[in-house]
């Protein structure tokens, strides 16, 4: 081991405290809760203790072929977050009875993330990769459904082949053996599947379907790993990619995300999948923004990344708490606004950036897609901590501990807010393109970035009203096109009101679709290939073959 | 103490083993403290000796010592493995014979008595194979027929090399000694398109047995060509363009077929001949990287290979002897099985933390004959990791709990410590690679 | 000699023949030993007479393995599975016309691929031997018969081989082939036959 800078040992500690309170969990589950605490908060104190000494560490090799990590820089800023995150995310359950595989699965994922985050050059990243896919394996086992799962797993295995394919490139002499731009198309998407951005959106969709606390750490791991990923690689420098297409996909996402979740049914159980669509639709924004303009080389993914992981998990374990005490209901309007781009939040500076880069790119329509999206989710969030009368369901359970733990995740969104430059790296980069308040009250030139911010606030209601009509519209399409539909056996989407046409934005019909029809492919090449190895047919054509070859060469 | 004792013990101890057969626990034991012995005696003794029997010399150089540790080391975690889950009630003798056999093939300074030393091996490993009543008798006989016509073609080969060494400008003598050859091995290690006995072997063969086969026995038959390589340079550059084309096919072939199936036994047998595939295109490369890298990757290889099937067995027999579908609900009833299921066959695809070490100085050494090449190898390691990642919805499915219980609890350490040892081989594949690539420079057809 | 080398030939020609052709297993196990028999004498010529009995002696070893598995397979299949297995392939026509054929193929290859230092008529018969034992493995429906065939083809190899080497380590180790293979070809057809069920 060499180190090149800073404290070694101290680098490798998060990660062994993780590692090992997992291992310690495993075998005691009866302390499970608080070996979990104890180990989630001596890795956030050991990150914090690396914000103060960074530098590198060299496990193996040399810099540019062995294992290096770098502790500092963004990786160390999502580091530290996702520590954090997880360390309150386990505070606030710590009074419910969670099964010891859930603490060793979240302890797992946390150190999966933090080695990818870490990681500094691609051998690093690639293994980091491997790491972090093997954590998400153990917390999907935990009760996703196994379709989403595989499906997960099958994506990220593949994506992290771009990484594979960057490393011979390096590692040529002749220079890499695939172009430029198809290798920055394949570091593109995948990032694009690290992200879990939408069509890929698998593991948002399974971390929905795990226990609380896996599927929380699941959710944030992977948002600060692609966003460490993202910035790593500066999408905008990445030359030859096909941005119409990707832009499409952006866009695409943006919208999924915020129709899903203006289509989303108020209740409980549908509340979890409102984290999915709106990570969905703030990322669908970042890359937008990212594709169409330069926004800050970086600085953008930083903040909204950031912001995203605090407003989710605000809106997560604030979910999980009293939602008829004051405290957690200006706490979870806190997350809300954060999410709107609202000023005095996190999200306001990110969304700022974007916008005005987007802008004085020219891309008014993309600005207009995004005050649109944030039309669309600012009622289902309203409704989440707007109570009417004693509603059970709501009520949520933990006293001053659980609301105490709720505010350590709002007080860094409403600090940032005041102050961005906290969590970037290059601060003095921010400062040109992002004016104090006192002069964003009087410049003309923000009026559209302000209107773009605050008037879906008000478009929010008009366009929650109109849900009725749109269900009304789509029973109507449905009862007609019905027959005709079903003659392609293509199922008719059934469920409760405002579910029907725009749950095939879930892509589960193409997902489906596509594994039958590879299924059958498979089972036919199956077929054939069992009957030439089955029985002498293989044999006596090989045999053929080779005779008639001796006889011809003869 | 001679090397001689590596051949002799376990024939020794293979008719008291015998006796014992039906008892498990003893029978286990008495093979594993034999195999284990015997594995110390590799350790001890001093490298660099030569015994004379009936005139023919038996080799202990570095290179076959560490190769017979390898054998007898696996041994003892096979036997230990069959002590809980049967594998026959020959397993336990029949190993011990077949374990001097390939002792002697290995140690033999004559390739003709090399190549019948191993081949009465395999004949033996056919009982093991039908492991009584249960497996297809075709099956057996479906790998015996291949086996003979291999060991007929590489005995062939020896009369070819002495007439080229008569006559080197004979070209029709080379041609046909390496068509020979190529035969001989290609069937022998199971090279596509001489393959087509080995998955229906996999999946109806004992587990314990499959293992033996394919991350054991294929090791010796391939250091049986290594050393052919060695000591025939005037097999020219057109033998390792062979093996470079023919472990592409390899490896191409076997990743496409793992992609396509869906039974565990066979879908391990596609991706170890993927993997073969590639160990034979690092030994095409005839570089120092790429000739160690291979090496490593025949150790990482059989790794991947005993623990998918250590988790498979123990899957398939709770499970009442299941053995062409995956059961669903695996993860919940049996989650150690299901790890080391998972991360071995994922090993074999080349996953990061794991498989991906031992292939990367391959993938290295290939770059600079032709980067495409890597490309059909990196595809083949995909495939495999399809077939494998595909098995995950019915293992984490819902379903019933397997009516034999859990996993026995030395089965499970096993599959742990496999796991580990995976995983820093892949953290930490220098341990490997810096010892294999000081040996390989001793070969003659190593270049930088 | 009794008989000269080309008789030999020809006997050999004739059991191979027989095996391939003829599914009758008293018929097929004495063809065998009669060809065990037709080497050793063909061999006494070129090898010494002590090796020659041994090959003898060990085709009449692998007779007496093979004999009472035989025995206890004679009776028929189960209807279901001899109906099942009752096909074009494996009719007596069929193996007749194809073991034609693969005499022509061997005739063509010994003329393409002269074996040096091997007399032609000895050439011919080992691959022939040779390529009539791989047929009688393509055709065959159980262990047994594959065996048949299996063993033929060794016997053509075995021929051939000791032309070149006359080793008796390598002697004595190919016949422990011949040993261990006719051993595991009774295991291999027991067990097909208690699968199988066959009627007594």
């Amino acid at each position: 081991m060499i180190v090149a800078q800073g404290e070694g040992m101290l680098y490798l500690a998060p990660l062994v405290a993780l590692l090992g309170g997992a291992l310690l969990v495993f075998s005691n589950a009866r302390y499970g809760r608080l070996l979990a605490l104890l180990s989630v908060a001596a890795a956030f104190l050991f990150t914090v203790g690396i914000v103060a000494r960074p530098g590198t560490l060299l496990l193996s090799g040399s810099e540019e072929t062995g294992l290096l990590l770098y502790a500092g820089g963004p990786g160390l800023i999502f580091a530290l977050l996702v520590t954090f995150v997880i360390l309150v995310s386990i505070r606030a359950r710590f009074s419910r009875r969670e099964e010891a595989p859930v603490f060793a699965s979240t302890l797992l994922l946390a150190a999966g993330g933090l080695i990818f985050l870490l990681s500094h050059n691609p051998l690093t990243l690639y293994l980091g990769w491997g790491l972090l896919d093997l954590s998400i394996l153990f917390a999907l086992a935990q009760g996703a459904s196994p379709r989403t799962a595989t499906r997960a797993m099958i994506i990220n295995f593949t994506a992290s082949l771009a990484l594979l394919f960057s490393l011979l490139g390096a590692a040529s002499l002749e220079g890499s053996p695939m172009s430029p731009q198809l290798l920055a198309l394949l570091i593109v998407l995948a990032s694009w599947v690290r992200w879990g951005l939408y069509p890929v959106q698998m593991v948002h969709i399974a971390a929905e379907e795990i226990p609380f606390l896996s599927g929380s750490a699941l959710q944030t791991v992977t948002l600060a790993t692609g966003g460490y990923f993202l910035t790593l690689y500066e999408w905008p420098r990445l030359e030859g990619v096909p941005r119409a297409v990707l832009l499409l996909l952006a866009g695409l996402a943006l919208l999924y995300g915020a129709l899903s979740t203006w289509r989303n049914p108020t209740g409980i159980r549908r509340e979890k999948r409102l984290c999915l669509y709106l990570a969905q639709s703030q990322m669908g924004l970042l890359a937008l923004g990212l594709l169409a303009g330069d926004t800050g080389g970086g600085q953008a993914v930083l903040l909204l990344t950031v912001s995203l992981i605090l407003a989710l998990s605000v809106l997560r374990v604030g979910m999980e708490a009293p939602r008829q005490r004051l405290v957690v209901k200006v706490a979870l309007g806190v997350g809300v606004a954060s999410l709107c781009g609202l000023p005095l939040t996190a999200g306001f500076a990110a969304r700022w950036l974007i916008y005005d880069s987007l802008l004085r790119q020219g891309e008014g329509l993309i600005v207009g897609l995004g005050a649109l999206s944030s039309a669309l989710i600012v009622a289902p969030l309203l409704g989440l901590f707007i109570t009417r009368g004693p509603d059970r369901g709501r009520q949520g359970r933990g006293g001053w501990a659980s609301v105490a733990t709720l505010w350590l995740l709002v007080f860094p969104l409403v600090i940032l807010g005041l102050y961005p430059q906290i969590a970037l790296v290059r601060p003095e980069a921010i400062s040109e393109s992002f004016p104090s308040l006192a002069q964003l009250w009087g410049a003309p030139s923000s009026l559209p970035i302000w209107a773009a911010i605050v008037l879906p606030l008000l478009l929010g209601y008009l366009a929650f009203s109109q849900r009725d009509t749109f269900v009304r519209f789509q029973e109507r399409l449905l009862h007609r096109a019905g027959p005709f539909w079903e003659r392609f056996s293509f199922p008719i989407p059934q469920g409760s009101r405002g579910t029907g046409i725009l749950s095939y934005l879930d892509l589960e019909g193409l997902y489906g679709a596509l594994e039958r029809v590879g299924a059958k492919v498979c089972s036919g090449l199956r077929g054939v290939v069992m009957v030439v190895e089955g029985g002498s047919l293989g044999w006596l054509l090989l045999l053929a073959f080779i005779v008639g070859l001796f006889l011809w060469r003869g | 103490m001679t090397p001689l004792w590596i051949i002799v013990v376990p024939w020794i101890m293979a008719p008291w083993v015998y006796l014992f057969r039906r008892r498990s626990t003893i029978a286990a034991l008495l093979s594993a403290g034999t195999s284990l012995a015997v594995a110390v005696i590799c350790f001890l003794l001093s490298p660099d000796q030569t015994v004379w029997i009936l005139g023919r010399g038996l080799l202990f150089d570095p290179w076959r010592r560490w190769l017979l540790l390898f054998l007898f080391a696996g041994a003892v975690l096979l036997f230990l493995y069959s002590w809980h889950l049967s594998q026959g009630w020959s397993f336990f003798p029949f190993l011990l014979v077949t374990l001097g056999l390939l002792a002697g093939s290995a140690m033999v300074d004559n390739f003709l008595l090399a190549v019948l030393l191993l081949e009465l091996a395999g004949i033996i490993l056919a009982f093991l194979i039908q492991g009584g009543p249960r497996a297809d008798p075709r099956v057996a006989m479906g790998y015996l027929v291949p086996l003979i016509i291999a060991g007929s073609c590489l005995i062939f080969s020896t009369h070819l090399f002495d007439l080229v060494a008569l006559y080197p400008e004979d070209l029709a003598s080379v041609r046909l000694a390496m068509t020979t050859l190529t035969l001989g091995f290609g069937i022998l290690l199971a090279v596509v398109p001489f393959h087509l006995f080995l998955p229906a072997v996999t999946q109806e063969a004992p587990p314990m047995v499959a293992t033996f086969l394919l991350g054991f026995y294929q090791v010796v038959a391939l250091s049986l060509m290594v050393g052919l390589l060695d000591r025939q340079p005037g097999l020219g550059s057109e033998a390792f363009d062979l093996l470079l084309v023919a472990g592409l096919i390899t490896a191409l072939g076997g990743g496409v077929f793992a992609f396509l199936e869906r039974a565990p036994g066979r879908l391990l047998a596609y991706g170890a001949i993927s993997d073969l595939g590639l160990i034979l295109v690092g030994l095409g490369t005839a570089s120092g990287v790429g000739v160690a890298g291979a090496m490593a990757h025949l150790i990482n290889r059989s790794l991947a290979i005993a623990l998918v099937a250590m988790s498979w067995g123990v899957i398939s027999e709770r499970y009442g002897g299941q053995r062409s579908v995956m059961p669903m609900g695996v993860a919940r009833a049996l989650p150690w099985a299901t790890l080391g299921y998972i991360l071995g066959g994922l090993t074999l695809a080349g996953f990061p933390l794991t498989g991906f070490a031992t292939r990367w100085p391959i993938y290295l050494a290939l770059l600079p004959h032709n980067p495409l090449y890597t490309f059909g190898l990196i595809l083949g390691g995909l495939g495999i990791a399809w077939g494998y990642l595909r098995s995950l919805t019915p293992i984490l499915g819902r379903g019933e709990r397997p009516p034999g219980g859990r996993e026995p609890v030395l089965v499970a350490m096993m599959i742990v410590a496999l796991v580990g040892t995976s995983l820093l081989l892949g953290i930490y594949p220098d341990y490997l690679l810096e010892p294999l690539r000081n040996m390989v420079e001793g070969f003659s057809f190593v270049g930088g | 000699m009794l008989f000269s080398g080309e008789q030999l030939v020809w006997g050999l020609l004739f059991t191979a023949g027989l095996i391939a052709v003829v599914e009758e297993w008293r018929i097929s196990l004495l063809a065998l030993l009669i060809q065990y028999a037709l080497v050793g004498f063909l061999l006494s010529g070129s090898l010494s007479p002590s090796l020659a009995l041994a090959k003898i002696a060990t085709g009449g070893m692998i007779f007496f393995i093979l004999y009472p598995t035989a025995w206890r397979g004679r009776g028929k299949p189960p209807a279901k599975i001899a109906s099942q297995e009752r096909r074009f392939a494996t009719s007596p026509p069929f193996r007749l016309v194809g073991s034609a054929l693969i005499g022509l193929v061997a005739y063509g290859l010994l003329h393409q691929y002269p074996w040096e230092g091997v007399p032609t008529h000895l050439a011919f018969a080992s691959n022939f031997l040779m390529a009539m034992g791989l047929w009688t493995v393509i055709l065959g429906r159980g262990p047994f018969r594959m065996g048949l065939g299996l063993l033929t083809f060794q016997i053509g190899f075995e021929l051939l081989f000791t032309a070149w080497e006359r080793s008796l380590l390598v002697a004595g180790l190919l016949g422990l082939v011949n040993i261990l293979l006719a051993l595991a070809i009774p295991y291999l057809e027991a067990v097909g036959l208690a699968r199988r069920g066959v009627e007594r």
